[in-house]
């Protein structure tokens, strides 16, 4: 899969994810505050039917005038009986003080209390006050299965998401392998050429006595861009397929041939450059990658650069700098400016490839890269490893 | 050894008091017994007045054990059909009292007696249904 299709999967996913599960938690949550009130008033009217047979069983104790006057109860209650001035006559709940006499049902202390008046008060019993604990296995059991419906429901809904995300995407990634097969064509095309002109202008410039040595310079310099994009897109190409090989690699070094290997383009634009170059600046790192790093940012260096302007190069065991006096760029284009197929001025040629590479070598290798530039002044890159 | 001397005796002295308290408050207790059976009772049940259920007519109306001493001391004081608890074809059977010549404190106490006697604090037993 395709990094970008990747990105755009990830989000689709996570924004499909969480508003499916914004929509299941709303609607868990209502079920569940219904299914509790519906579990409490299922016992509400357990209580209910009680206190009737309780009051039933008062009026004919009324009329009994034995020495025990027995009530009974289910045992999954507590009763007590009180007169009008709320003055216990039979039984003595630990809840009175808290009970609110104007309710008929209230919760006090995780037990539900039914309040019941009576009147005419048989055997002078003016309340029944009947309370139970919560059915509290009821509502675990409701939370349980609440919970394994959202797991069963999220699970399902991210199988759907994935079917449909890769459904979604499927017009870009044929996009964008007609696009990878058109570069791979490209490239495949564009390798003998350039190497041919390349080679005879080597020979030419080291065998032969030429008289058009303005037109050989621009000639080579024009071959070394078209290698360098040749390069570039096999890189891109490759990138998603790509084995890194590596190992401590000498950074000044390498800086110095790439100097060396853009001298004519250096020279064509009549630029000053200013070289601060550490001896034997070491790293980790594959070649074809820090080649890719360099080279595109010299190359843009070069490339936006006014003619007669500065470049400066510094490298150091912590950073690499590459600077120009150059067009610049505004903090909005500085946002975007490495997205791949993003070019900061179109005043120049190129795909608008290069900091896209910059970047995915920059984020393979957890490096930090930052950007200051100001439109007409010119623009400073640096790049730090050391943390 | 000082120490659990003085618990000893401060527990014998509380123990001796309620063998002195007991006897006191049991007798006191039948002696409002009788005086309730002399004064109230003994016409009551002569003249075979429902005594019992007369009270359960004032729980039945009143529930407070407050207002039911205020009614019965009121009617006792005054007695009339519209002061009685019972309904006026009761009165047919059993005529109406003369009004007592107890003095208030008096009266009273003996109210209370009469409600002690009567009442069914203590003789509702909750139970399970399991032993119905």
């Amino acid at each position: 899969m395709f990094r970008s299709e990747k990105k755009s999967l990830y989000r689709f996913l996570s924004i499909y994810l969480l508003s499916t599960f914004i929509l299941f938690a709303i609607g868990a949550s209502i079920f569940y505050t219904l299914e509790k009130h519906h579990l409490i008033d299922k016992q509400r009217q357990m209580m209910t039917q009680e206190a009737e047979h309780l009051q039933h069983q008062l009026i004919a104790l009324h009329k009994s005038f034995a020495k025990r006057l027995p009530i009974y109860i289910d045992p999954a209650y507590t009763l007590t009986l009180l007169d009008i001035d709320k003055s216990p006559i039979a039984g003595a709940s630990t809840l009175l003080k808290q009970i609110d006499f104007t309710k008929e049902y209230q919760t006090v202390n995780s037990q539900l209390v039914y309040l019941k008046s009576i009147e005419p008060y048989y055997l002078g019993t003016a309340y029944i006050v009947l309370h139970t604990p919560i059915n509290q296995v009821g509502i675990t059991d409701l939370q349980r299965t609440i919970l394994l419906f959202m797991l069963a429901a999220g699970l399902f809904f991210l199988l759907l998401g994935l079917f449909l995300g890769r459904l979604f995407i499927a017009p870009m990634r044929e996009a964008i392998e007609t696009m990878n097969r058109f570069i791979q064509d490209t490239t495949h095309e564009l390798n003998t050429p350039v190497s041919t002109i390349l080679t005879n202008l080597e020979l030419i410039q080291t065998m032969r006595k030429c008289n058009a040595k303005e037109e050989m310079r621009r000639i080579e310099i024009a071959s070394k861009t078209l290698s360098r994009i040749y390069d570039d897109l096999t890189y891109l190409k490759l990138n998603h397929t790509y084995h890194r090989d590596i190992r401590p690699l000498d950074l000044s070094r390498l800086l110095k041939e790439r100097i060396a290997y853009f001298a004519t383009a250096i020279e064509a634009k009549k630029l000053q450059l200013d070289e601060e170059i550490a001896e034997d600046v070491v790293l980790e790192m594959d070649h074809d990658d820090a080649l890719r790093l360099i080279d595109n940012l010299l190359s843009n260096a070069i490339k936006y650069n006014r003619t007669g302007g500065k470049l400066r190069i510094e490298l150091d065991p912590a950073r690499l700098v590459v600077a120009d006096s150059g067009v610049g760029m505004d903090t909005q284009t500085l946002q975007y400016v490495h997205e791949r197929f993003r070019r900061a001025n179109s005043s120049e040629g190129g795909f608008g490839i290069g900091l896209d590479i910059v970047h995915q070598v920059i984020k393979a290798y957890g490096f930090t890269i930052t950007f200051s530039s100001e439109p007409d002044e010119g623009t400073e890159v640096t790049v730090r490893w050391e943390k | 050894m000082g120490k659990i001397n003085n618990t000893a005796n401060r527990y014998g002295g509380i123990f001796l008091c309620m063998l002195l308290l007991v006897p006191g408050t049991l007798k006191s207790a039948q002696k409002e017994k009788l005086s309730l059976e002399q004064n109230c009772l003994a016409c009551h049940e002569a003249q075979q007045i429902p005594s019992e259920m007369i009270y359960r007519r004032y729980l039945m109306r009143y529930s407070s054990k407050k207002t039911i001493k205020a009614k019965m001391f009121a009617y006792l004081r005054h007695p009339s059909v519209k002061a009685s608890i019972m309904p006026p074809p009761f009165f047919r059977k059993f005529p109406i009292k003369q009004a007592t010549t107890l003095d208030d404190k008096r009266l009273k106490e003996l109210i209370e007696a009469y409600i002690a006697h009567y009442d069914v604090d203590g003789k509702i037993i909750i139970l399970p249904k399991t032993e119905q």
